[in-house]
């Protein structure tokens, strides 16, 4: 055989050959794709491979999570016919009862004379409320992202391996993550081991919208008025916008009502915790807030204008040196009492002699009924000992649920010890490890450090204590929750935080030298939650777009549809807009920030001068206070 | 040789360089002249020169940057205008300012520029792209077929290629490829699988074969795509692309001349370069201030010849290699 027929013999075998191929592998149809189509429901292509039209419907099944299986049909689509060769597709729409986070099965089938063949499989699940278009699909369960067998994680994870660096916290035994942020020798802020201003940077490298993580930059959104914190994307000029400059320009000392000696910068970490915070993981926030827990108490004597320090030391700083102040939450060999009248009857005696009353002792207790955080804890039996922090509120001890601090690393300072032996001291405070004299705990002793008590049989040998106070801001994302009693105690911790810089503003500390004396007003009791600072102010800052009147109305419920300012954003911004030199930061524009609680109150209900009519219903001069539903006060 | 013949021969030739030059700038081919006229092939970029900004205007919070014709357009971010260089640093001019409004910037991020000298800048905040010609003036907002400017929910990464505007939306963890004229040609990524999945994507650049790179921030890596779309693999930095990240916010990329890639990784503070086959060749920068060094670098711009830009966000200024 000649070269050419060779080669043509070959060329023409591989045409057949490929020919063949073609034939035998071709199908009907296939899948082209599967998406979430963006209104809350599936897309699906198709191609019509085969020679003649087809009819094709698409089935789906949900996951019964329990058995594990996909038997109930869910929907059917109507039938659709695709022509020969023709690419198609079939919407799944939401209306079909999609719910995120489920995971679907769809089957594809040609239906003939009434009769319907499956010709393909996918599965598929919805991954996010937020962003529709955020499906995860696969050609069997096994293949999906982040199911569990209860749904879905967040997209943050999605990709498993990213998890070699995570930010806050829960870093691996070989993570080399530190170096992101912290430089070994070559630091220009000392202990922290960070670059100049490095913490704001870094912080908001993340932080401004561009991870998708949260944006504390965001604009005003429908989101950002309900919001805690506001925002630090304030306008200043034309919405009189007020802000926490927590960029590391300026410092501690610069909080109103705070420590004038306090040198450290203000900046992100004053607040929040980038290793990871205590039970209130959204929000990051510190247990230490201006490292008061590891600061002494320093014990002091007379009033304001004649205060004694016992030990002889001027304060010059409050954290960091392990200087001593009056308001350090180090609270070393602290006074333990046996009931709570025992612990009152002291104060009220030292008070009596012009002394300021120990702000925290410890008491011994039996559990009682209808404590909710001993029920949280597992306490079932009501004679169960408890040894609980009390805290000095104007005229008694009350009960207190700040978090007892735990450092157990270097340098060891903010910790709190219980010892089973009379007034052990620190070998040396500033490295205050357990000593060998503390009590087993794992005996039959049991320590809530999240709400600062501990219980069990031992609770009876505890002689002595060092106790280091932290704060435990909980939240649950409702800022409602933090004053109205769904989380206890959250709006008490929340003012205390607050309070950690500006310390004057606190009742219960504005008696101690640390803070500076100014003449703002403070409601009469700011013990209880409904009078948490974040009910008034936001904590980030604030501008005419997010603030509310007094009816809790923002800019997006004054422009909307039957709005007083309807399709006129300038005008509701001119409205809100704090006419005041400072908004201070405030949730509502104006004085309106005391009209929203008290506008609801007698002295308003028959003022003729108010017209303030109800958007939904017409009604005239509705009360409530800021955050909840409002009522009509004339009924 | 007649002299007529030298005078027509001659003729010829300026004849033939005016019709050349007439159709370079009648046509704006004055970028793809210079890189048919560049010898340069890419490799390690060699730093040349630093733009800072001048005592008045310092920059702050550079995101990202272009080079438009001879001048280097920045986003100065915290400043919520745009600022504009030579190629040697000097300040040009700049323009926007902080509002919502035509013109007005909130997040100014991702820039770039089509052949006609205007220039695009992406608002992660008001949610818009906006177009000014190349002296600053606004024009109109980038709209899609539907004649919507805000179609997308926080546009991050933007860039021209081949006369087509690719831009990245964080929110929705899409990048999406649009005609000039707001018509959608290209959605990614599809999530037809594991791997094919978005979360935050910061930037995105094609090479010469026009396979797309995703900065994928979110899930700390980079997403190569086929033109069409299709997945085709991941590089994270890890030996073979299938270990453990090594990347911690990925950020702006841009591919050389000669096919190497560049990425920015934020948060290690260097610029990673890569061969065509995903391996690492080499790295430039670390955390630091002095020269060579980044804190927080985030955007990456490479022109038709090769030069590179890199914003340095808390160093204030643009890092300029060749």
């Amino acid at each position: 055989m000649s070269k050419k027929k060779f080669g043509f013999s070959l060329f023409l075998a591989l045409i057949i050959v490929g020919l063949l191929s073609t034939t035998a592998f071709a199908r009907g149809t296939y899948w082209e794709s599967v998406k979430a189509n963006g209104t809350g429901g599936f897309t699906f292509g198709l191609k019509n491979t085969a020679s003649v039209d087809q009819t094709f419907v698409v089935k789906v099944f949900p996951k019964d999570t329990t058995a594990n299986t996909y038997t109930t049909e869910l929907y059917t689509s109507p039938e659709k016919v695709v022509l020969a060769g023709v690419q198609d597709s079939i919407d799944i729409p939401a209306s079909a009862g999609i719910q995120v986070g489920t995971i679907y099965k769809m089957v594809l089938y040609t239906v003939k004379d009434g009769v319907a063949s499956d010709v393909g499989v996918k599965f598929g699940v919805l991954t996010s409320t937020s962003n529709p278009k955020m499906a995860s699909i696969a050609d069997d369960p096994d293949g999906l992202l982040d199911v569990d067998g209860s749904g879905l994680n967040n997209a943050n994870n999605t990709v498993g391996k990213a998890s070699t660096h995570p930010t806050h916290g829960a870093f691996q035994n070989n993570t080399n993550t530190c170096a992101s942020c912290h430089q070994t020798h070559t630091a220009a802020e000392g202990n922290a081991l960070l670059f100049k201003d490095g913490v704001y940077s870094t912080c908001s490298a993340c932080h401004d919208g561009t991870t998708g993580a949260y944006n504390s930059f965001a604009p005003a959104t429908t989101e950002t008025v309900e919001s805690i914190q506001g925002t630090f994307d304030v306008h200043g000029t034309n919405q009189n916008g007020s802000m926490h400059n927590a960029d590391g320009a300026v410092q501690l000392s610069a909080a109103p009502g705070g420590n004038p000696n306090a040198t450290a910068d203000f900046d992100c970490a004053s607040c929040h915790n980038a290793h990871g915070s205590g039970s209130a993981e959204e929000n990051n926030l510190a247990v230490d807030p201006a490292g008061w827990g590891e600061v002494p108490y320093l014990e002091s004597t007379g009033t304001r204008s004649t205060v004694t320090i016992y030990s002889g030391h001027a304060m010059k700083t409050f954290n960091y040196d392990n200087k001593t102040s009056p308001n350090g939450k180090l609270f070393i060999n602290i006074p333990i009492y046996n009931s709570v009248a025992e612990a009152t009857a002291a104060g009220t005696a030292s008070k009596a002699a012009g002394n300021k009353p120990y702000p925290y002792v410890l008491v011994k207790q039996t559990a009682g009924t209808g404590n909710s955080f001993y029920s949280r804890a597992g306490i079932t039996d009501e004679n169960t000992l408890v040894i609980q922090t009390y805290r000095w509120s104007s005229s008694k001890y009350v009960a207190d649920y700040s978090l007892w601090l735990r450092e157990l690393s270097y340098p060891f300072t903010a910790n709190t010890v219980l010892y089973s032996s009379d007034a052990p001291t620190y070998d040396n405070v500033a490295a205050g490890k357990p000593e060998a004299s503390s009590l087993n705990l794992a005996s039959n002793l049991k320590v809530v450090y999240k709400d600062g008590f501990a219980y069990g049989a031992d609770v009876g040998n505890i002689k002595s204590a060092n106790i280091a106070l932290g704060i435990d801001v909980e939240t649950d994302g409702n800022i409602e929750h933090l004053w109205d009693g769904t989380v206890p105690d959250s709006g008490i911790e929340m003012t205390k935080y607050c309070a950690a810089c500006h310390i004057d503003y606190l009742s219960e500390s504005r008696n101690d030298v640390s803070g500076t004396y100014t003449t703002a007003h403070r409601h009469a009791n700011v013990s209880r939650d409904e009078l948490t600072c974040v009910r008034c102010h936001y904590a980030h800052g604030t501008e005419a777009s997010i603030m509310h009147d007094a009816n809790d109305n923002s800019i997006f419920d004054l422009t909307a549809s039957g709005g007083a300012f309807q399709g006129n954003n300038q005008g509701a911004i001119d409205y809100l807009k704090d006419p005041n030199p400072s908004s201070a930061l405030k949730r509502y524009t104006g004085m309106s920030v005391c009209y929203a609680c008290h506008g609801g109150g007698e002295s308003f209900v028959g003022s003729p001068r108010n017209t303030e009519a109800d958007t939904s219903t017409g009604e005239h001069l509705k009360g409530g206070m800021p955050g909840e539903a409002r009522w009509d006060v004339t009924n | 040789m007649k002299k007529k013949t030298v005078y027509i021969w001659m003729g010829t030739i300026a004849a033939l360089t005016i019709v050349l030059f007439t159709v370079i700038y009648f046509f704006h081919l004055q970028n793809d002249a210079v890189k048919v006229a560049s010898n340069i092939k890419g490799g390690k970029p060699n730093l040349s020169n630093y733009i800072q900004g001048d005592m008045d205007n310092p920059l702050n919070k550079p995101m990202d940057a272009t080079k438009i014709g001879q001048w280097v357009y920045v986003t100065d971010t915290n400043h919520q205008q745009v600022q504009v260089f030579d190629i040697s640093g000097a300040f040009i001019f700049k323009f926007g300012k902080k509002g919502t409004g035509e013109g007005e910037f909130l997040f100014p991020y991702g820039i770039t520029g089509d052949k006609k000298g205007n220039i695009y800048v992406a608002d992660l905040y008001n949610n818009r792209i906006s177009i000014f010609d190349s002296k600053g003036k606004f024009v109109k907002y980038f709209t899609n077929d539907e004649n919507k400017a805000d179609f997308l929910q926080s546009p991050a990464g933007l860039r021209i290629f081949n006369n087509h505007l690719w831009v990245t939306d964080i929110k929705l963890g899409k990048v999406f490829e649009y005609s000039l004229t707001g018509k959608k040609l290209l959605e990614v990524s599809t999530a037809a699988n594991k791997d094919d999945l978005l979360n935050a994507p910061n930037a995105v650049a094609l090479d010469d074969e026009k396979n797309i790179y995703v900065s994928d921030s979110g899930n700390q890596r980079i997403v190569v795509f086929k033109k069409n779309g299709e997945y085709v693999r991941v590089i994270n930095g890890s030996k073979n692309n299938k270990g453990d990240t090594k990347f911690v916010n990925p950020r702006g990329v841009g591919v050389e001349p000669d096919g190497t890639l560049l990425m920015v990784d934020n948060m290690t503070h260097y610029v990673y370069g890569f061969n065509q086959k995903g391996e690492q060749v080499f790295q430039i920068g670390g955390i630091g201030s002095d020269k060579g060094q980044f804190y927080l670098p985030n955007g990456l711009f490479v022109d038709n010849n090769g030069e590179v830009f890199v914003t340095d966000t808390v160093n204030q200024r643009i890092a300029v290699y060749n």
